[in-house]
């Protein structure tokens, strides 16, 4: 059977999918051969950074696809995304994004979820946090 | 043209953009395929009337408007917001529009906010966006 945003409660969490970071990634999101801190090495160290990190708009894009996954247009036409990149994302990590539904508003037969959402690692370390939400209707 | 400065010396109230760009079929197709994101959605047809793009597409048209007043080599994102109001198709141009809305230091690093709307080329608005920079992850001291 499968479930709609409509027929969730409180604590659902959302199904999702591990993705395995690698610089050829990286570089493929982020504009190689355009020298960056996601796509160069030295270019990152140069920053202050260790080595190349992972652009922050992939791995939210990660959480992104599991919410659009299961709103569907509702979350293309209302879907909100509020989140802080607390971690550095390097090659070899892998990303799995988390969203767990903690609040169900409904008016008659439209509403909203609202929902806790992170990407951690394969360390289970958090490296993006925030909210979601979207809109539900019968 | 008028010479860029470092996103050091933007103020709040600073205007960005407009900057403009066609969302293709390409870059949809790069774009998934680097997240390895198989959804018929991107490549055969949505409820939308024909394919769309990851909503996220638009998710760098704050750096990008950015970029049309300032520099921001090293800057790292921290924060970001969106709200999507309708999807982006290939095939279309985009608009994005912008602002400085906040300036400030923190632990001896400089931040810079940056709100953002983008609309397509008949004028709906697509995605609205408040992004947060760290110019630099080395504090003023050390660079």
């Amino acid at each position: 059977m499968t479930i709609t945003p409509k027929d969730v409660e409180v604590g659902y969490e959302l199904p999702t999918v591990s993705k395995e970071i690698t610089l050829e990634k990286m570089r493929a999101y982020s504009g190689w051969p355009r020298r960056n801190i996601h796509t160069d090495d030295e270019v990152a160290r140069r920053a202050g950074l260790p080595r190349a990190v992972c652009q922050g708009t992939q791995h939210m894009t990660y959480l992104s696809e599991v919410l659009k996954r299961f709103f569907g247009e509702s979350w293309i036409r209302g879907g909100k995304l509020s989140v802080t990149f607390i971690g550095l994302v390097m090659p070899g990590d892998t990303l799995t994004p988390r969203a767990i539904v903690r609040e169900k508003v409904t008016e008659g037969s439209r509403g909203r979820l609202d929902l806790e959402v992170w990407v951690e690692n394969q360390r289970g370390e958090k490296v993006v946090v925030g909210t979601a939400s979207a809109p539900i209707s019968s | 043209m008028e010479e860029k400065k470092s996103a050091y010396e933007s103020q709040v109230g600073d205007e960005l953009g407009p900057w403009e760009y066609e969302v293709t079929e390409e870059m949809v197709r790069q774009m998934t395929e680097a997240l390895e994101e198989p959804d018929p959605w991107y490549r055969e047809g949505s409820p939308f009337m024909g394919p769309i793009a990851p909503a996220t597409i638009s998710a760098d048209d704050y750096i990008r408007v950015l970029e049309t007043r300032f520099t921001h080599s090293g800057a790292v994102h921290t924060k970001a917001e969106h709200e999507f109001i309708n999807p982006v198709r290939p095939g279309k141009r985009y608009i994005v529009r912008g602002k400085v809305t906040d300036r400030y230091e923190k632990k001896g690093r400089d931040y810079v906010a940056i709100e953002s709307v983008t609309t397509d080329e008949d004028g709906a608005e697509i995605v609205r966006s408040r992004n947060i920079l760290l110019l630099s992850m080395k504090a003023r001291t050390e660079q």
